[in-house]
């Protein structure tokens, strides 16, 4: 073979490989498939506060039950509880109807018939994790970190802020009757709740 | 040829009975790789699941990850090739160490992580993880009350690719950004480290004196943001939080030093890893993905309840 012919099939050679061995492609491509292949928390939290959760009414327990069985069987009343953790902290998902006595910043005061402890819905601070752990229906399991499952939890929380209690507290007086389902956190080792704290995510005025 | 192919066989057979897999008299064999040796915790996590380990009748042996993830992946690679049978293992990179698990599941060996996470689900056999976020929003509530609503802080993070980094921090924002009076003036990574803290800490201060509180991802940094306070005359007026629950931590709170820590178990975490690798030497493949682990919020209020790593019995 001639010299001539060998380098032009060299030439070939390293053009072919070098062609098959870089790839330019965008990078705004790459982070955007990067991105695609991104958990999407706010579309998560946003399914299960608005198909999820109004689908499983059972996973509610009536407040006034779930009062009278943390005094007379508190084994059984944890039952019914749930948590990402076997700790102290457990969540209950609660359900019941009040009539408003009070509004603050803070929070709307309910009076509940069958439970003798002061009620309050939570309206300014959103905090924990009862919205996401009260019912049961998210487990850790379901993600690949648990940093995915903890911003569900902070999804959760925004859209309560922003959906859930801006057309309750445009509309919330005292008299008014309000039928609620929302988180409550209790710990294990202490007393019977004085007073309720309830983290809403379901709310109807009537 | 036959006899030849008995010969081999037979060879083969005798190989696969001493071999500590095998079911010889051999005990298996554990690798207990962490991701350093330079934080007294993780040496109380190391230890705890060799003596767990031998309590159970294996062998084992600690590897030092260095914080280095190519450190890392030798020692998966030692083990793998020296006939390890399970391997209980504290990453040193969320994302980075996934590649070292699935090496070793691809070999037949199980992995059981502790403490710290990877990010896959199904790569390692467990996942036995402190539940950082749920005790982050505990001290994040803490800190909101020690401050009383207002105030300047800083925030020293762990290492930046490390899960527990983040679900500590975004606990703790989860409570403290509702606060809009409480300012975080500087957010500087430290890598879980005392002498890195203690450095980050001084030079922040030459920027912002006038800080109200630090949050810091690990004791360890906590203890070095209070070395740097003592230094600068702000000590004790400024309200320092850490979390693990280390024992330099625990003293200095019950002197009134640090504000509060979160106590992680690393003993329940270290026995239960272990126990797992004994389960599934025994036959056992269900096991929960990831299991969080609850942590404790331990302050003044509370502190003759525990002691290092956990609580008093």
């Amino acid at each position: 073979m001639s010299a001539p012919i060998k380098y032009a099939l060299l030439a070939v050679a390293i053009v072919l490989v070098g062609y098959n061995s870089v790839y330019v492609r965008k990078l705004s491509d790459v982070r955007n498939a990067e991105k695609a292949l991104d958990f999407d928390a706010k579309a998560y939290a946003l399914r299960f506060l608005d198909t999820t959760l109004p689908a499983h009414p059972e996973k509610a327990i009536d407040l006034p039950l779930l009062a009278q069985a943390l005094t007379a069987d508190p084994a059984r009343a944890f039952s019914w509880s749930h948590a990402q953790n076997n700790g102290n902290n457990r969540f209950f998902l609660v359900k019941g109807s009040g009539k408003i006595t009070a509004i603050d910043s803070e929070y709307a005061y309910l009076a509940v018939e069958g439970v003798p402890q002061k009620v309050k819905l939570a309206t300014r601070y959103i905090i924990g994790t009862a919205a996401r752990d009260g019912s049961g229906l998210i487990s850790v399991n379901e993600f690949t970190t648990t940093m995915d499952m903890n911003t569900v939890s902070e999804e959760l929380n925004k859209l309560i802020r922003n959906q859930v209690l801006p057309p309750f507290k445009a509309a919330a007086k005292p008299g008014e009757t309000v039928q609620f389902t929302g988180g409550v956190e209790l710990q294990r080792d202490a007393a019977a709740p004085d007073l309720w704290e309830i983290t809403p995510m379901i709310l109807v005025i009537h | 040829m036959k006899k030849l192919t008995i010969a081999l066989l037979s060879l083969s057979l005798l190989l696969a009975g001493c071999s500590p897999g095998g079911g010889g008299q051999q005990p298996k064999k554990i690798a207990i790789v962490v991701s350093t040796l330079n934080n007294p915790w993780f040496v109380f996590l190391a230890q705890t699941a060799a003596a767990k380990a031998k309590a159970l009748g294996y062998e084992s042996k600690i590897f030092d990850s260095q914080n280095n993830t190519a450190l890392e992946s030798d020692h998966f690679e030692n083990a793998i090739a020296s006939g390890y049978n399970a391997i209980l293992f504290n990453p040193t990179d969320a994302k980075g160490s996934v590649i070292n698990v699935k090496k070793a599941k691809d070999a037949g060996i199980p992995v059981f992580c502790m403490d710290r996470e990877i990010d896959s689900r199904d790569a390692a056999t467990s996942q036995i993880l402190s539940d950082s976020y749920s005790g982050c929003i505990d001290l994040g509530k803490l800190f909101v009350k020690a401050l009383n609503k207002k105030g300047n802080y800083v925030e020293l993070l762990g290492i930046v690719s490390d899960d527990n980094t983040w679900n500590r921090s975004k606990g703790f924002h989860s409570v403290v950004d509702n606060y809009p009076q409480l300012r975080m003036v500087a957010q500087q990574s430290a890598d879980f480290d005392r002498n890195k803290a203690m450095e980050v800490m001084e030079s922040i201060l030459q920027a912002h004196p006038d800080i109200d509180g630090v949050f810091a991802g690990n004791d360890a940094m906590a203890m070095g943001a209070w070395q740097a306070l003592t230094a600068a005359g702000l000590a004790g007026k400024v309200k320092v939080i850490g979390f693990d629950g280390a024992e330099d931590a625990i003293n200095s709170i019950k002197e009134g030093k640090l504000t509060a820590t979160a106590m992680q178990f690393p003993k329940t975490i270290a026995e239960l890893a272990a126990t797992d690798a004994d389960e599934y030497f025994k036959g056992k493949r269900d096991f929960p993905h990831k299991l969080p682990i609850p942590v404790d919020v331990v302050s003044a209020a509370n502190i003759d309840k525990y002691t290092a790593y956990g609580k008093k019995n």
